[in-house]
């Protein structure tokens, strides 16, 4: 039997006492990519910075390819948070991508792919700029390497992102609303890098809004709300036989909108 | 006018008077940058014990006179058997007071970035100290610099305190040159374009810098 890549066991998330998350369960097999949809305040976002311990569940376990994330377990049976170093270790096994980028400003976009493999896993920094010119070329952008991101679209700056994660070879990439800061015609390009690490097999969670994307890119399909799991199935059975009556009205409320077309990606700029 | 020409022999001392005062501008810079960022460090870490000797130290650098702190430094630490010579105990001194106005500028500087900025780096498995040194400190160095700039222009400008442990910098200089010549007027004039000329190029270096970040361009 494979292990998951991640897996939550009752994960629980309290906020000064108010319980946003209520006990999770979710198995993510490797090389499968999990689309999470849900409305604002479903608790999604929430449920994915638990996943990389950015946000540490108030109890519950996380586990990545088998290992305890964020806490270890003593001999005597309690839990004990790990020491930040150790944290720092596992995180590095686990890319995410957020909304608003989070590219550092004062780094050029290759200086910013470089900096985890240089810094955190101290490669050398000729191996290190060779990894990071093949991964912006990659999400095509390598004519832009030596620009500030002040100096890219969200677009690009999102892709460069995509590419600082990647460069630490992760075993998971998180995916937090990768598309929701961007003007609608720069949505596409960054799907576009996001489906072609799924159809290589790169194990994803990605919280969207983007509907259109996940029926096509996600192996399944998952429904949050009132932070719970309300529905979970492969694409095509989530949109087209749901058995919850509140996917049912979800889907009413997105596809009334229409979907998303996710455009090929341009290699050079 | 010929009276004047009774100056010239004091150049070389004051010329040695104005290179005392540089190496002790630079020495306080060195000591306010390094001290500064240690202490905005501890100000802000998880551990209380150190936040509040860091928030102790920045009240009383803050809020106690820089003469009496000289003094303190230069007479007191001999009492306990360590000996600081006065151009040490100057630079510790006005090190040491710059430092507290440093961190808090650069407090403020910080309190100006993304959180994502440090989240991004903490996802990717950075350690603390490489997310300060890496990622917050030179963006939060990049937001002050204005700040900083006029507090190094103030730090350059109390440097004369150093006089009153005989650090024979320039304004002690010219004052006994004024006691040899009785040329008050000539003398001061110099002693303040000096000065005058130091900060000129103390603050279009940091224009220089400014402007090389701004082609980095994040103003946004």
């Amino acid at each position: 039997m494979t292990i998951p890549a991640l897996r939550t066991e009752a994960l629980r998330k309290s906020f000064n006492g108010v319980e946003v998350l209520h006990g999770i369960d979710l198995s993510i097999m490797p090389g499968e990519t999990v689309c999470i949809v849900g409305a604002s305040g479903s608790g999604k976002s929430t449920f994915l910075r638990c996943l990389n311990w950015l946000s540490p569940a108030s109890s519950g376990h996380v586990y990545l390819n088998g290992e305890l994330i964020g806490v270890r377990e003593t001999a005597g049976g309690s839990v004990v948070p790990l020491a930040h170093k150790q944290l720092q270790e596992q995180r590095q096994r686990i890319g995410m991508v957020f909304q608003s980028f989070n590219l550092w400003p004062h780094r050029t976009a290759l200086e910013n792919v470089m900096e985890g493999p240089r810094i955190v896993l101290n490669q050398p920094g000729a191996q290190a700029r060779a990894t990071a010119e093949r991964l912006l070329e990659r999400v095509g952008l390598a004519e832009r390497r030596d620009f500030y991101p002040a100096q890219l679209s969200g677009g690009q700056q999102q892709r460069v992102a995509i590419a600082r994660a990647l460069a630490m070879k992760p075993e998971v990439i998180l995916f937090d609303e990768p598309t929701s800061a961007l003007d609608p015609e720069l949505v596409g390009e960054v799907l576009a890098v996001m489906k072609e690490l799924a159809s290589e097999d790169t194990t994803m969670v990605v919280v969207t809004h983007e509907i259109g994307f996940a029926v096509e890119v996600a192996d399944r399909l998952i429904l949050m709300d009132g932070g719970q799991i309300i529905e979970d199935a492969p694409p095509r059975q989530f949109i087209e036989a749901p058995r919850e009556e509140r996917s049912r009205r979800f889907l009413d409320q997105v596809l009334s909108r229409g979907l998303a077309p996710v455009h090929t990606i341009h290699t050079s700029e | 006018m010929s009276e004047l020409s009774n100056l010239l022999p004091a150049l070389p001392e004051l010329a040695r008077g104005f290179a005392i005062t540089i190496a002790l501008s630079l020495c306080a810079m060195v000591v306010s940058w390094v001290v500064g960022a240690i202490v905005l460090v501890v100000r802000l870490s998880p551990v209380a014990p150190l936040r509040i000797l860091a928030t102790i130290f920045i009240s009383f650098m803050r809020g106690t006179p820089a003469l009496v702190q000289l003094f303190l430094i230069f007479f007191t630490l001999p009492m306990i058997g360590i000996k600081v010579p006065p151009f040490v105990a100057a630079s510790i001194t006005l090190g040491l007071n710059s430092s507290a106005y440093v961190a808090e500028i650069l407090r403020g500087g910080l309190g100006s970035l993304h959180p994502g900025q440090a989240e991004a780096a903490e996802a990717l498995g950075m350690r603390s100290w490489r997310i300060w040194t890496r990622v917050l400190l030179p963006q939060a160095v990049r937001v002050s610099l204005p700040s900083i700039t006029n507090e190094l222009t103030l730090l350059v400008k109390t440097t004369p305190l150093a006089s009153v442990v005989a650090v024979t910098e320039l304004s002690f200089a010219g004052q006994i040159i004024i006691a040899r010549t009785f040329q008050p007027t000539a003398v001061l004039l110099s002693i303040a374009a000096a000065f005058l000329v130091l900060n000129l190029i103390l603050t279009s270096l940091a224009g220089l810098l400014e402007r090389r970040f701004d082609i980095a361009g994040d103003r946004r």
